[in-house]
């Protein structure tokens, strides 16, 4: 063997090895390649900047005037002059001018002859036969206005009617356009502030709102769990009949929240419930009860067996307890120390408790249906409040109206408190989904190794199309769809931001990566660079 | 005065044969020691397992696609040997592979020393080494026992490589390229060796070019053994299955490899990279050595087999008996050979505490994954330095044929 082809041989063999290695470039390049779905950062930071401005939560009144042949209204010209000053009063309000308002109003005569009887029946008056139900839905509102002797009074119906009757001497056009927007504004400013407060940044100084800190947090789904807390079975051994209550009692009202969330409904029966306060004993009158500052301690965390492994939903619990026989009757003092008449507590955010003395003799005892009916309505005025429904009323103190309330629907819950909780939902849901796209994207920016998967791009621009549908339709005036669209934004990123692929690359810093690389690749580079550069010398 | 017992070669020889035949008769009777042994990570391994392929064997009878149960990767075509074999033969059929392999690496010594004879040698130069020392050597060899006894079908794959480098240094080109295409469709990796087998073809027939002919040859009948698989399962369902499997590193179960403890400790962004920069290692060395040891392919077929056996991703023993049943045929560089009782004893400490540190680990609990990974490490560590050994001896012995006046002298290359 010559000593050139020696040479060429060890040229041949280096090459060989460079060729192995220059194959494997490519495949270092695209086998460590971090995919990066393209996100809509720019359309996202639009969104988050919005800050309300071009939402619209519409609302459209309808007044009937009442037909009388003595002073009759003029209507021309009367429903621009309402409109401007309802608008010109909410929009004057320093505090809700985050959203834009856009309230109109129709104005109509209705023959006073055919519901003159029925007013003059006195107060009890089935305003909900007046309105027209094809024409109802969220945000439509039709008021009966008639001229009457004694003051204002308002009656305000399950639907979406109310009746107002004004003071005979107010009955002309200039009054008319001062008293309705004011007696609307007391009605619905508050639901507005409440709004704009949900796109404002949240200022340290302002004060909680007490509604809103009873109120879970929003879910598609609920569990609502009844347990009985049963201290001592062995001396009263107590039952219920919590199904049929809750078909009869509570169904309604979960049906109407549908539009919301669905909620699923089961019960348990504990025995030997054991109390980790000790009631005090009122021996002028015999029975025990329980301070205010006892009741967070209430609940037996630590025992009492109360989380649910039927759903991962959030959960609210009504506890329906009976004490045992030498703790009982048991009562609930408020902070005066008078025993409180619904013997029961709601514990914000978590659920509510009933504490129930049946009165027997016997050693068993099962509540019928009949005994769970007042047990079961505080349990709804308490889920009112843990799902944020607020009562409908008017705030303003000063105004002279008398307002009366229909009777409670069965369904527990009036049109205008679902429209308003459907309105707020809503718009929490948007701020919401915002808040968590604008999340996403930062993180994303933030960390350049972590891996973005198409599903993840797919998430995020559906939801963002979800926001788009959510105002078009808030525009419209179609809130159904405006919620489904709201929920739909919501839980895309959150589905998109919680996703197990975008955590896995979470924190990788570069210096990682020299320590992946530099033990095998350093040493393995050192022959092969040196005799590459031999090679190269000896060429020269 | 003492007596010895001069025996003839031809009775060593056929000693020997009586031997390798009892042993391997006498341990296939006890079912408890081809149990143990064929369920041992050292020497089955996935790929190569004999319980997984009863299963696929199961499956196929029953007419479910036999890689649909997710344990089976071997080739389709092992399945047909085996189903049509009675339980009974299966021992028999070990053991004569073992046998006949021991018999073709006879005839390969044979047939290379009859090629070398005219090749200056060295004055350190014993005499050559009989034919049948190598073949007894392979026979004897615990590695090659303990695998026939297990029932490992990479016997199928050893085999399959002898008798093409049998078959290339007789000059059959047909049964050579088909030997190493079997190999290569029961294992994958025997691919590197295909430039060496055309290498022996052509000692032969020296300055035909018969490459060409040749890589037609090898993908006619790799596409051949292929093509047949596919219409024996009725899809292609296997090729993921097994070389799937084999490429992509699916079991992460522990062998003696280099490959489970890395990528169990891998990064997931990092792990397809990994890969393909082991499996890169396998191949980096092929086209080198054959450039380098093109006068002696032979050679490069042991050093290669040796690469494969450490580097592979499911390794067992096995792998290391096909290129140490290699290593006696140049019995003319043991002399230059430096770290032999090195080797041997990282071979003996490997083998004695592989099996106790793997039992301390998965049934004893006082071990833990390192104890068996410092073995494997000092296992392949052994085959390398074994392998680099025989390279300097190899390399330095063609150095002092050819420069007799610096025999001893201290050589370095620049």
């Amino acid at each position: 063997m010559s000593e050139t082809d020696t040479d060429r041989t060890r040229r041949l063999i280096i090459a060989s090895f460079w060729t192995v290695i220059l194959i494997g470039l490519p495949l270092w390049w695209k086998t460590t390649d971090v995919y990066r779905a393209q996100l809509p950062f720019t359309e996202i930071e639009q969104w988050s900047r919005w800050e309300a401005s071009n939402l619209v939560f519409p609302l459209d009144f309808t007044f009937y005037f009442a037909e009388e042949d003595e002073t009759p209204i003029e209507l021309e010209q009367l429903s621009e002059n309402i409109e401007r000053a309802l608008n010109e009063q909410f929009s004057r309000d320093a505090e809700a001018d985050g959203l834009v308002t856009q309230l109109s109003v129709t104005v109509d005569s209705v023959k006073w002859k055919q519901w003159d009887k029925i007013v003059r029946k006195e107060n009890e008056i089935d305003v909900d036969s007046f309105g027209n139900s094809m024409e109802e839905f969220n945000g439509r509102y039709e008021f009966y206005i008639a001229p009457g002797d004694g003051d204002m009074r308002v009656n305000l119906g399950n639907s979406r009617c109310a009746f107002v009757q004004i003071n005979r001497k107010d009955w002309n056009e200039l009054a008319i356009t001062k008293i309705l927007p004011s007696l609307l504004f007391s009605f619905f400013h508050s639901e507005y502030l409440l709004l704009s407060a949900l796109f404002k940044p949240p200022s340290p100084e302002e004060k909680p709102n007490i509604d809103n800190m009873r109120a879970m947090k929003y879910s598609p789904r609920y569990q609502i769990t009844f347990s009985l807390m049963n201290a001592c079975p062995s001396t009263l051994l107590v039952d219920w009949n919590i199904e049929e209550a809750v078909n009869m009692y509570l169904k309604p009202f979960l049906d109407e929240l549908k539009i919301l969330s669905e909620v699923t409904v089961d019960s348990q029966v504990q025995y030997y419930a054991q109390l980790t306060v000790t009631p005090e004993k009122n021996e002028n009158e015999g029975y025990y009860y329980l301070r205010p500052e006892m009741l967070p301690h209430f609940v037996n965390s630590a025992e009492w067996n109360l989380a649910s492994a039927v759903s991962s939903y959030p959960t609210l619990n009504l506890i329906l307890y009976t004490p045992e026989a030498n703790q009982s009757p048991l009562h609930i003092h408020n902070s005066k120390g008078h025993p409180i008449d619904n013997n029961a507590f709601l514990i914000p955010r978590w659920g509510g408790i009933v504490i129930s003395n049946p009165q027997t003799t016997n050693n068993s005892y099962k509540l019928t249906v009949e005994e769970l009916k007042p047990i079961i309505e505080i349990f709804i005025s308490q889920l009112r409040g843990l799902l944020g429904v607020r009562k409908f009323t008017s705030d303003d103190k000063e105004l002279s109206a008398k307002v009366r309330y229909a009777p409670p629907p069965s369904t527990a819950i009036t049109a205008w408190e679902l429209d308003s909780l459907i309105r707020h939902r809503t718009a929490e849901n948007i701020v919401a989904a915002i808040s968590t796209l604008k999340s996403l994207s930062q993180l994303v920016s933030e960390i350049p190794n972590m891996v973005v998967l198409d599903h993840i791009q797919t998430e995020v621009l559906q939801a963002l199309d979800s926001l788009k549908e959510s105002c078009e339709n808030l525009r419209t005036m179609s809130y159904v769809a405006a919620l489904n669209h709201a929920k739909q934004a919501l839980e895309r990123s959150e589905s998109a931001f919680f996703d197990p692929t975008m955590v896995s690359m979470l924190y990788f810093p570069d210096e990682h990566k020299y320590a992946i690389y530099m033990p095998l690749f350093v040493p393995v580079s050192v022959p092969l660079l040196i005799a590459l550069l031999r090679e190269a010398k000896k060429k020269k | 005065m003492s007596t010895t017992i001069a025996l003839s070669s031809t009775a060593k020889r056929d000693l020997i044969l009586i031997a390798s035949i009892l042993i391997r008769f006498l341990l296939f009777q006890f079912d408890n020691v081809t149990e143990i042994l064929g369920s041992r990570v050292e020497i089955v391994t996935p790929v190569t397992s004999f319980r997984r392929l009863t299963e696929g064997i199961y499956l196929f009878q029953n007419g479910v696609p036999p890689y649909d149960g997710g344990i089976f990767h071997q080739p389709p075509l092992l399945l047909p040997i085996f189903a049509y074999i009675p339980t009974i033969l299966t021992p028999i059929l070990y053991t004569c592979l073992d046998l006949v392999f021991a018999y073709l690496i006879q005839e390969i010594t044979r047939i290379k020393q009859q090629l070398y004879k005219d090749c200056p040698r060295s004055d350190g130069d014993e005499g050559e080494i009989e034919p049948w020392v190598v073949a007894g050597c392979y026979l004897l060899n615990p590695l090659t026992i303990a695998t026939c006894l297990s029932k490992s079908t990479v016997v199928f794959t050893n085999f399959a490589v002898v008798a093409s480098v049998y078959y290339a240094m007789k000059g059959n080109r047909s049964y050579a390229m088909f030997g190493i295409a079997m190999a290569t469709y029961l294992s994958l990796y025997p691919i590197t060796m295909v430039a060496l087998i055309i290498l022996l073809l052509n000692q032969n027939m020296p300055g035909k070019s018969i490459a060409v002919h040749c890589i037609i040859l090898f993908i006619g009948w790799l596409s051949g053994l292929i093509g047949l698989s596919y219409l024996l399962v009725g899809s292609w369902d296997f090729l993921s299955a097994t070389y799937g499997f084999i490429l992509l590193l699916s079991d992460l179960a522990p062998n003696i490899g280099l490959f489970w403890y890395f990528f169990i400790e891998m990064f997931d962004q990092f792990r397809n990279f990994f890969l393909v920069v082991f499996q890169l290692h396998t191949l980096i060395f092929a086209a080198p050595l054959t450039i380098k040891f093109r006068d002696h392919p032979l050679f490069a077929v042991f050093v290669l087999g040796g690469i494969t056996a450490v580097f592979k991703s499911y390794p067992s023993i096995g792998d290391a008996s096909l290129y140490i049943a290699f290593l006696p045929i140049y019995s003319e560089i043991v002399n230059y050979m430096r770290y032999s009782f090195l080797i041997t004893n990282i071979f003996l400490y490997s083998s004695l505490l592989a099996p106790i540190f793997y039992h301390l680990w998965i049934y004893a609990g006082s071990g833990n994954a390192n104890f068996f990974y410092a073995i494997t490490l000092v296992y392949s560590i052994g085959n390398i330095v074994l392998l680099v050994d025989a390279t300097y001896a190899m390399l330095r012995r063609e150095f002092d044929v050819r420069n007799p006046e610096l025999k001893g002298r201290e050589v370095t290359q620049k």
